[in-house]
């Protein structure tokens, strides 16, 4: 810590100015959703700069734009002084600043010291690599980076996930940057390994590397960051030393407050308690699901949160018979094994899935071929589709929704996004399901039509649909359901309902902090 | 730091346990590579057992590289386009061009066969370029265009020689045909080939083309020149077709206008049994040049067990998909192993 002022200091002294990497004003849309409004980032050399946020606050558009991945409409960035223009990857690569995604870069299909050293062979003549210096050079860097016990020759497919993180690290800190961005570096990891980041990291800021480090964590944040910027909606909200900013107030700041949320549904929906829709007993998934229970009654709703990838993507697919699962699933009442998707619909499940493009809709065919695709039984005789009754289905789907549409034979593609999402329910709900799986079903979609999907959640409650949502909007799931249930690590870390129900600590549950006590 | 670095080395031997240990020493021996060359073992001895004769024989070993050496040149260059996630469908009119020309113009008086080859070579080439060019900066897919790219040269074939006819340069034939200090050119090719690839299986072009197939949105992360790279391979596969025309030319001492065209779908049979994967990032020339030899020792086979030539296409198509079946298995035992 002492070592980190001495520095600032030193940099003040000699007027370079406090912060060596600074995004000033940064904007970012796209294709009219505006992820970047006015974000400003600045670190100091020698230091760990946490950024923080929700989903869908800009970190993502913040790193990229870095990375030379994407590039800012607006906005200025520099380093030790100097402007940057980041046109590719190579430009960020160019000035020092390397990226660690949570997306890897690695080549599945070459190996280990491939990818280590990858456009920057120790040895290279004539376009050939020289394979043996190539080797021991990937071998001695392992061992540097105490990671001796991977392979070079492995090939990363061979790797498992912690590994390959491990490598995208080594292989971003032996090229020397200045600038090393880590971007969810420990989502992969284990509790040892983290610590071996930690280290690898404050080891790096100590030789005077600047450090940006984007997660979700707020222990994390607490034990390794200096300093922090928190973002909400494209901009940042807050940012100072580690030491001035509390848990509770980056909760806080990473949450605001949010006068667009004016949707409250009524208080009584009808809810049908003593019948129970879904009824889950140690239930769970592979790779990372595990030991969930869930009663879910008719006419109820149960919200999903919890940070990204804690295993809601996992749960939601294996209700809807898309993954395989184990565990006991009683479905009204009975014992059920969802092995196809085929089988969930015909037992009275039915999913919105998480990317409507290429998992909900067929983009390329009409609105009308659309909605009868996922109908097809009820509309047809044998397997000849009847078009009066196809017909019918298409019209009162249209109708329902209030699909804004020119014709029925239009391409679901000329849709705009809410209406996209519109049709998908539609077609969704014309099976008459008795339990709605909605997996972030108003993400990226309009306030007015979020307000539809709202109405329309509540309609089926009152017509006794039990209905399970994940949703990464902490208000959304505290204005709309009964029971929040927030995912951690594959398993339900905290439970939520009445008075406890609040955006606030669905937040802080999902993060780690607040109150684990009511945990199961 | 330092006591960071000892934690992670403390885990470090934790799990570099004797067990462990040699199932790593197995893991950097793929069973995908190794397949192939059981294939040629395993049905080359079948062969012999049943008829010596066909291995042993004199000039038997020439013949059939003779045989193997066009769909091996081609299969050099697919493996490349396969790699990359790709294919080339054009090599097929490529070579019914190539061999078309040869036969008529080869041997006419005041054309010079050097300077006619070379026009060759560079016209695969410039077929190369275009469909490479449309490739890399097109969505079109690489199915397409080389589609199109074949229809277009099988067309300049027929126009050029419409029925299979026409004779070899003599030139030609001295110096493709026959033998070096006793050993029969073919298999010099055949063994050229390998050579090469064992220079080429390091280089950076290889292991962009890789990544490419491995991932293109990745690769382009790590700053592979895609567009370059998937110029170069079809060009390559041009190239490599040329080759394979001239070599065929040769062989058969004529030309002919669909001269080419088994040599498409053969030429990824190659690859495939070869252990290559059609969805990229995987490939080696050599495996795709003992896929070849495996494809070729059917017909023998055939012949040897008596049965009318005919099934021999059976017996391909029945190969390839054994082949990619076991292939497909050991994949996915491994993977299951490791995950």
């Amino acid at each position: 810590m002492t070592e980190t002022e001495q520095l600032t200091e030193k940099e003040q002294s000699t007027g370079a100015g406090s912060s060596a990497l600074a995004l000033v004003d940064v904007h970012k849309s796209f294709g009219g959703v505006r992820a970047l409004v006015g974000a400003t980032v600045e670190c100091r050399r020698g230091e760990v700069h946490g950024v923080i946020g929700e989903n869908g606050a800009g970190k993502s558009t913040l790193i990229k734009i870095l990375a030379g991945a994407v590039r800012a409409d607006s906005g200025e960035i520099t380093l030790a002084g100097r402007q940057l223009q980041l046109r590719s990857p190579k430009d960020a690569r160019d000035a020092g600043i390397r990226t660690v995604f949570q997306e890897l870069s690695l080549i599945r299909h070459l190996s280990v010291a491939q990818n280590l050293f990858y456009g920057a062979e120790p040895d290279v003549h004539f376009g050939r690599i020289g394979v043996r210096s190539l080797r021991a050079e990937a071998k001695r860097v392992l061992a540097q980076y105490g990671s001796s016990r991977i392979s070079p020759d492995s090939l990363v497919s061979q790797l498992p996930l912690a590994d390959r993180q491990i490598l995208e690290i080594v292989k971003a800190l032996i090229s020397e940057p200045e600038v090393l961005v880590l971007d969810e570096p420990t989502s992969a990891l284990f509790p040892d390994q983290v610590q071996w980041l930690f280290g690898v990291v404050r080891e790096f800021a100590k030789q005077g590397g600047i450090v940006v480090f984007i997660s979700h964590r707020m222990a994390e944040v607490e034990e390794l960051c200096d300093s922090v910027t928190v973002l909400r909606n494209g901009e940042d909200v807050g940012h100072g030393p580690k030491s001035e900013m509390p848990e509770d107030h980056l909760v806080e700041l990473m949450l605001g407050r949010r006068i667009d949320r004016v949707y409250t549904r009524s208080e009584q929906a009808g809810r049908i308690r003593d019948e129970v829709v879904l009824d889950l007993e140690a239930f769970g998934a592979p790779p990372g699901l595990h030991d969930i229970d869930i009663k879910l009654h008719r006419g109820e709703t149960i919200g999903v949160g919890g940070l990204a990838g804690q295993g809601q993507a996992e749960l939601f697919l294996a209700l809807f018979g898309a993954r395989r699962s184990h565990g006991k699933v009683t479905l009204n009442g009975k014992r059920e094994h969802l092995t196809s998707p085929s089988h969930a619909l015909a037992s009275g499940v039915a999913l919105v899935p998480e990317d409507r493009a290429s998992e909900g809709l067929c983009l390329s065919l009409s609105i009308k071929d659309n909605i009868a695709l996922g109908n097809l039984r009820s509309i047809s005789v044998g397997s000849v589709i009847i078009p009066h009754r196809e017909q019918a289905l298409v019209r009162s789907s249209i109708d329902s929704l209030r699909i804004k549409l020119r014709s029925p034979r239009q391409e679901a593609n000329s849709l705009s996004g809410g209406n996209q999402q519109k049709l998908l329910l539609s077609r969704v709900l014309a099976s008459h399901p008795s339990l709605l799986l909605l997996f972030d079903a108003t993400r990226g979609v309009d306030v007015g039509t979020k307000t539809e999907i709202y109405e329309l959640m509540q309609e089926q409650c009152r017509q006794g649909v039990g209905i399970l949502f994940y949703s990464t909007d902490a208000w959304e799931l505290a204005n709309m359901a009964d029971e929040v249930l927030v995912l951690h690590d594959g398993t339900i870390r905290v439970r939520l309902s009445g008075d406890e129900l609040t955006a606030e600590q669905i937040v802080a549950a999902a993060v780690g902090g607040g109150k684990q006590e009511t945990a199961v | 730091m330092s006591t960071d670095l000892d934690k992670a080395r403390e885990a470090t031997k934790q799990d570099a346990g004797g067990a462990r240990g040699r199932v790593r020493m197995m893991r950097h021996i793929d069973p995908v590579v190794v397949l192939p060359y059981i294939y040629v073992v395993v049905l080359g001895l079948a062969l012999y057992l049943k008829y010596p004769g066909l291995v042993t024989g004199p000039g038997r070993i020439d013949i059939r590289a003779m045989a193997v050496l066009p769909l091996a040149l081609i299969a050099f260059g697919q493996t490349f386009a396969i790699a990359t996630r790709g294919v080339d469908l054009s090599v097929g009119g490529i070579v019914s061009a190539t061999t078309a020309i040869l036969a008529t113009h080869g041997s006419e008086k005041g054309f010079s066969l050097v300077l006619l080859i070379v026009i060759l070579l560079a016209l695969g080439i410039l077929s190369g370029l275009v469909t490479g060019f449309l490739v890399a900066h097109t969505l079109l897919q690489p199915f397409i265009i080389t589609l199109a790219m074949w229809s277009i040269w099988d067309g300049i074939a027929f126009i050029v020689l419409p029925v299979e006819g026409g004779t070899a340069p003599s030139e030609l034939l001295r110096v493709l045909l026959g033998s070096v200090l006793g050993i029969p050119k073919s298999v010099i090719g055949v063994a050229i080939l390998f050579l090469v690839w064992l220079w080429l299986r390091n280089t950076r072009f290889v292991v962009d083309v890789k990544a490419i197939g491995s991932d293109e949105a990745r690769a382009r992360l790590v700053g592979v020149p895609i567009a370059w790279r998937k110029i170069q391979v079809y060009v390559f596969t041009g190239f490599f077709a040329v080759l394979a025309g001239i070599y065929l030319t040769a062989t058969t001492n004529s030309g002919a206008p669909n001269a080419g065209d088994q040599f498409i779908l053969n030429s990824i049979a190659c690859v495939i049994i070869g252990g290559a994967s059609m969805y990229g990032g995987t490939g080696s020339v050599a495996s795709s040049v003992i896929g070849a030899i495996v494809l070729l020792i059917i017909p023998d086979l055939v012949f040897a067990f008596n049965l009318t030539s005919f099934w021999s296409v059976f017996f391909e198509g029945f190969l390839l998909l054994v082949a990619v079946t076991i292939s497909s298995l050991v994949i996915t035992v491994r993977q299951n192993r490791v995950v």
